[in-house]
């Protein structure tokens, strides 16, 4: 086995665990993030990853010992600054915060507690409970907790890796991957799914679940031999040549190199359904009944009631790990219809956390409960963009592009409607951190300036050029989906105010069309000028999204861009074992990219859902040091615990779960 | 008398005819995929064969004369089909768990509306333009014309920043469960939708009032020195409330499908609710039935009104 | 003076035209003496008037124009966390969003860093445009297809009926959300879908007193004299139902006005123009944190409701054949 595989080289440019600890203690803040920092590998070392559960449950002490570590540390730190402050005899204002702070901070560090039942909103709309034969995240998001991948995300930002079903990995070769399953994993024994007569409850899972699984999504074919196009992931599956088991080992073999498949395994869409119980229902794969849904995930699914509520309990033989999951059970409500309802559950402590699209919202529940509640940071993976159709007239002329993509001005949208939690992206989200241009380096880039009057005036100059004051009235799509939100509903005016005052005219009007007539349309490559999200970022090595949007033919090239050199040096991107080389090309290429007006694709900007929570709600990942989780179903609320002894759960009174 | 009644039920099954008719046809207008409305933002991920696979698996593959003949066929059998969002359960099953709710709130507002509206069209009519009747007019109208969203939002922001009584959002308690969470979930909902609907049942029972207090025989009670309270509680009140209360009825009809504003800032399952939710989601079976079925209680509920009024009041022909 | 020397020569000169004014101001000053809550809704009333058609003037600002100013705080590459603490770090100028009300911003300053006054007093032309259009097009669509229903008895009758008791089976506020599903959001459409399923109601109540003229003598007297169907419609029976027709149309106004804010409410309100409606239903979720940005607006939709309402409930006081006289 090569020493100095890619995929080693990934894991091991993480940041390690404990510069990430000393770094938020040295930030004074993050407590937050240092409780939840619980069990991981130890980063530094170089052999070939190995997780075993033996291995896990050693982290799991390590990780309590730097949890006591960093307590102390962060008590220390505390003390300095509030002799600090007290030396400097503040203001007052400034004080109080500190206080809150403090208190937060005191909140939370402290031992994890095991137990309890969080209450939580989810998605009220489900089409299928197989997670194979659909596309909608929601589907996936129940099913995260309750069923397993080969791989799952670690760290979902970095793309850090860590085992699920298969407790180690290796790459001999650019075409081979290896995985030994996890010998102790079984189905789940108790619940609806496991009391369905079709269902081999509590049975052992096998290299065969793993090949039927992947062989039904690669051959698109049903148990019955029927053909169908449902299958949401078979293009990837369909890369693999062949499938080998032995020995409680897969190996999966690649038709052509690809760096990216690997986090591929980690992808959310990727779980394991069991064999036995799928086919037995697979007529039935849009009728959504928990005795259906059968896994090997952590919870056990008791309920699931589209439109009026999930709930599940924990399993109790989950991988043979005692300790995990922290939680009993967790309940899901459907989703609030209004942000009125949603405020009045939450402050009435009906549920444990709310996030809304407007942060007003969020921000003035903040302002008036400080002392009880804290408020957390996600990221939003459907980046927002603008596109201009350059593959026909007027728009294929360059200019024109351009001038659009300079007069963008993303920073006074993130501020307009997100009260500035958001960040611009170039051609890769900044969420996929590697691989993004910096912000430090966007920000001199034509389009993202700080200087904006610079950017408008080099815009302005193409547009008249170009003779855009001649194209007569240009109607701007928003997607209805996005302004028929109460904190957004402006956005048609704002797009076409933003390009009025850019080009000094009067030509830009913004209208509104339903977002499923807007994607046939990109589908078609026939669309309209639009403001709106793009589908969904799923895995953070960027190769692959930008693969499908630049390369000639690929199925997001909506603008029908067929350049020899992005085609090119993206291919060997992709095939490229060596991360830094990988790097070095997919930052070439944006450059091209952006000094071309992104080509019609323009990238505005990733936002940031502020959540908010009472102060004895610990979720996975709290604070902003420890990233941005745009990816967080990968964790399935492993560590998410709840504290009893925190007095902000005085008055609580969630509902039960449905039991087992 | 038969007869009349005869063709007042044609007529009444020939406009629920019309109505189911015209929303199907209708909702075919709408622009928008059904099959791929329940993928939200994912709805750009997903393959043509899919898409396709799904629009035959709902039966919208077939051509539209078609399934408008498959749905009357199928409503005349009151067989409603399943959602599009919710396979495996009935229509039936959705109207069964948001119907009482709609109901228990619509009641709920016409209590608060009538025992607010009729002291108020009383005194109003009584003491006709003079400043009780100013104040007590302007105050109903001045409900009626504050947004219900906004004063319901008003409202609860007092309820919270007080911590006056729970709103159970969601466990959403029935009367027969729990009455007393039942009833201060439905508080807040009940008076702002209460208080805006009073000023039309003031104005019918103010006009009307005004319209028997120069009747004859309320001048012959005056006459024979009967006490004004007696003549108009009596005499006056008692006749200027029969079409009143004979409005009631088809009022809480419409009321059932009108409280979608409040439904959704409070979390009410209700038919409006799930008309809106449905349309949105472009789920055309839900849309259908519950709009349906709102048109059938009007209908019923007129066609009741009317012949009860003709048993009532022998003045009228059945012409 | 000059009135006094207008009376003088009126009866000598013009007689009709001032006489007529002379009449007509003579009735405003008794209804005005009569019906003082009716005389506040037409102050409110010809107030909102003024200010769609003078929004420009007084509206101080463009209400579309987007306030921005420098930062203090900027930072030129802010960590993650520094942005989560100050959002608007990363940025050299900023929009003045949620300014509070001030010198410069009477009423503020919203969400897009619009002026607030400015979006209230434009706001007054969507709300006037919405009511008073789809009252139009109710009132008119009522009276052609009740005059032609309540005339021709028989099988057209009977099916309009049917139609009409159609369109009122659909609760109203669905009904319009369904029709502007359909079309395009624009403010056209709004009003005419608000019309369309506002005519329901029109039609009946023009219907029954039409009806209720048919019946009279003087109908009977010119059929039997021969005059055609059309004469006796616009020279008899209108001029009969003309009360019904007003008293219908100014009542009719405020509910489209709140029609429209409720449209806004569901998402399916006009596109592109400051609507009072939007702007609550935009404010309300953080109606604590910055109050102003639905104070102004929802009262400005309750006020000019109010103002319709009041007026239009005196003008059937006093055109109500039934109250006539009270």
């Amino acid at each position: 086995m090569s020493e100095r595989t890619y995929w080693q080289r990934m894991r091991r440019r993480q940041m390690s665990r404990r510069s990430l600890l000393s770094a938020s203690a040295r930030a004074g803040v993050g407590a937050a993030g240092l409780a939840l920092v619980g069990c991981g590998d130890d980063d530094d070392d170089d052999a070939p990853a190995v997780t075993t559960t033996q291995q896990a449950q050693q982290q799991e002490q390590q990780a309590a010992q730097q949890a006591a570590d960093v307590e102390q540390q962060q008590q220390q730190a505390a003390a300095q600054q509030q002799a600090q402050q007290q030396a400097m005899q503040q203001q007052a204002a400034q004080q109080q915060q500190a206080q809150q702070q403090a208190a937060r901070q005191q909140a939370m560090v402290g031992e994890k507690r095991y137990g309890g039942s969080i209450i939580e909103q989810s998605a009220n709309v489900y089409e299928t409970w197989d997670p194979q034969r659909t596309v909608a995240s929601p589907v996936l998001q129940v099913l995260a907790r309750v069923q397993s991948k080969l791989l799952r995300f670690e760290n979902p930002n970095s793309g850090e890796l860590t085992s699920d079903l298969a407790e180690s990995w290796e790459t001999p070769d650019a075409t081979t991957i290896v995985l030994h399953l996890d010998p102790g994993i079984t189905w789940h024994n108790s619940g609806p799914g496991a009391s369905n007569p079709a269902a081999a409850a509590g049975r052992a899972f096998t290299t065969e679940d793993v090949a039927w699984n992947i062989n039904r999504q690669r051959n698109k074919t049903l148990a019955d031999g029927t053909e169908t196009g449902d299958f949401g992931r078979s293009a990837y599956w369909g890369g693999l040549d062949q499938i080998d088991q032995a020995d409680g080992s897969v190996t999966l073999t690649l038709s052509e190199p690809d760096a990216t498949y690997l986090q591929g395994l980690a992808n959310e869409f990727n779980l394991f359904n069991q064999p036995e119980l799928v086919s037995a229902n697979e007529d039935r794969h849009t009728e959504i009944d928990p005795a259906r849904v059968i896994g090997t995930g952590p919870f056990i699914l008791t309920r699931w009631d589209p439109g009026e509520g999930i709930s599940a309990v924990r399993n109790p033989d989950f991988f043979g790990l005692p300790e995990l999951p922290h939680l009993d059970s967790y309940v899901w409500v459907q989703s609030f219809q209004d942000p009125n309802a949603y405020r009045i559950a939450f402050e009435q402590k009906q549920v444990d956390s709310m996030t809304d699209p407007d942060p007003n919202t969020i921000l003035a529940i903040h302002d008036d409960r400080q002392d009880e509640t804290y408020l957390t940071y996600q990221g939003v993976a459907n980046t927002v963009a603008i596109f201009t159709p350059s593959n026909k007239p007027p728009w294929n002329d360059l200019r024109l592009t351009r001038a659009i993509d300079l007069a963008v001005n993303r920073r006074q949208l993130i501020q307009q409607l997100h009260n500035g939690f958001g960040k611009v992206s170039g051609p890769v989200s900044w969420m996929q951190d590697a691989w993004a241009i910096p912000q430090a380096d966007l920000e001199t880039i034509p389009g993202y300036r700080i200087d904006k009057d610079a950017d408008v005036e080099e815009a302005r100059a193409l547009w008249n050029a170009a003779g855009g004051p001649e194209l007569g009235q240009i109607d701007w799509v928003t997607s209805e989906l996005w302004a028929s939100r109460a904190a957004w509903s402006a956005t048609p005016g704002i797009i076409a105010e933003m390009f009025n005052r850019a080009f000094d005219t009067d030509q830009f009007n913004g209208i509104t069309k339903p977002y499923l007539e807007v994607i046939p349309s990109w589908l078609a490559h026939d669309f309209d000028p639009f403001f709106s999200w793009i589908p969904n970022i799923e895995i953070p090595d960027a190769r692959a999204d930008m693969i499908g949007a630049f390369t000639t033919g690929a199925g997001s090239n909506y603008w029908d861009i067929s350049d020899p050199y992005i085609d090119e040096t993206l291919l060997a991107a992709k095939q490229e074992l060596d991360y830094e080389t990988a790097l070095q090309m997919v930052r070439r290429v944006q450059d091209y990219v952006m000094e071309r007006g992104q080509f019609g694709r323009s990238i505005c900007y990733n936002y940031i859902f502020p959540a908010i929570r009472f102060n004895y709600n610990h979720p996975q990942l709290s604070s902003p040091e420890e990233g941005w989780n745009f990816l967080d179903t990968s964790l399935q609320a492993l560590e998410q615990w709840i504290d009893p002894d925190d007095p902000s759960i005085e008055g609580r009174n969630p509902p039960p779960p449905t039991p087992l | 008398m038969q007869q009349y009644i005869l063709r007042r039920l044609i007529g009444a099954v020939f406009v629920i005819f019309l109505t189911g008719t015209f929303m199907f046809f209708m909702l075919r207008l709408l622009p928008g995929d059904p099959a791929a409305a329940s993928l939200g933002l994912d709805a750009g991920s997903i393959s043509p064969e899919a898409l396709e696979a799904r629009n035959a698996e709902l039966g919208l593959d077939q051509p539209a004369y078609q399934q408008y003949a498959n749905w009357l066929w199928d409503t005349v059998r009151l067989d409603l089909g399943s959602p599009f969002s919710k396979r495996g359960v009935t229509v039936w099953y959705e109207i069964g768990r948001s119907l009482p709710y709609s109901i228990e709130l619509s009641i709920l507002i016409m209590i608060v509306g009538f025992s607010v509206a009729i002291p108020i069209g009383l005194l109003s009519a009584i003491y006709q333009d003079r400043w009780v009747d100013y104040v007590l007019r302007t105050l109903a109208i001045l409900a009626l014309a504050a947004p219900v969203f906004w004063t319901a939002a008003i409202a609860t922001l007092a309820v919270l920043q007080w911590e006056l009584f729970t709103i159970d959002v969601i466990a959403q308690p029935h009367f027969w469960e729990d009455p007393g969470a039942a009833f201060t979930w439905y508080l807040v909902p009940m008076f702002a939708g209460g208080f805006a609907g009073t000023a039309a049942t003031m104005r019918l029972l103010r006009s009307q009032m005004l319209e028997v207090l120069r009747q004859d025989y309320v001048r012959t009670a005056r006459a024979k020195g009967l006490r004004e309270s007696l003549v108009i509680t009596r005499h006056a009140l008692r006749n200027a409330l029969v079409p009143v209360l004979t409005v009631m009825g088809v009022t809480l009809a419409t009321i059932i499908g009108s409280q979608v504003i409040l439904e959704n800032m409070f979390n009410i399952p209700g038919i409006g609710n799930k008309i809106i939710s449905a349309f949105f989601g472009r789920d055309y079976p839900v849309v259908q039935a519950l709009v349906l079925l709102i048109a059938v209680f009007v209908v019923v509920t007129n066609f009741v009104v009317d012949i009860l009024y003709g048993i009532i009041d022998p003045r009228i022909r059945f012409s | 003076m000059n009135r006094s020397a207008g009376q003088i020569t009126a009866p000598l000169g013009e007689p009709t035209a001032l006489s007529r004014l002379a009449v007509g101001l003579r009735a405003l000053g008794s209804f005005i003496r009569h019906k003082p809550l009716g005389s506040v809704g037409l102050f409110i009333v010809l107030l909102f008037c003024v200010l769609a058609v003078l929004a420009d003037v007084i509206g101080r600002h463009d209400p579309d124009t987007i306030f921005e100013g420098s930062n203090p705080d900027y930072k030129a590459d802010p960590t993650t966390l520094e942005l989560a603490r100050n959002p608007d770090i990363g940025s050299p100028v900023i929009v003045e969003q949620f300014l509070e009300p001030s010198g410069k911003h009477w009423f503020g300053t919203d969400k897009f860093g619009r002026d607030i006054y400015a979006q209230v007093v434009h706001g007054s032309r969507l709300s006037l445009i919405v009511g008073l259009g789809a009252s139009v097009i109710a009132v008119v669509g009522g009276l052609i297809i009740g005059m032609l229903s309540a005339y021709y008895s028989g099988v057209v009758d009977l099916f309009i009926q049917r139609l009409i008791d159609m369109l009122q089976a659909i609760p109203f506020l669905i009904l319009v959300f369904a029709l502007t599903q359909i079309t395009e959001a624009s403010v056209l459409n709004m009003v005419l879908w608000l019309g369309i399923a506002g005519f329901a109601i029109t039609t009946r109540l023009i219907r029954s007193a039409v009806l209720s003229v048919r019946e009279s003598e003087f109908v009977t007297a010119a059929k039997v004299i021969g005059a055609s169907d059309l004469r006796i419609m616009v020279r008899h029976v209108l001029p009969n139902v003309g009360a019904v027709l007003i008293i219908t149309f100014s009542i009719g106004i405020g509910a489209y006005i709140l029609a429209e804010a409720s449209l806004s409410f569901l998402g399916a309100g006009a596109q592109g123009v400051p609507s009072w409606g939007k702007m609550v239903q935009a404010g309300r979720a953080s109606l604590d944190l910055h109050p102003w940005l639905t104070v102004f607006a929802g009262a400005a939709i309750t006020v000019i409701v109010l103002g319709f309402n009041l007026l239009g409930d005196a003008l059937r006081d006093v055109l109500d054949p039934r109250l006539r006289g009270v």
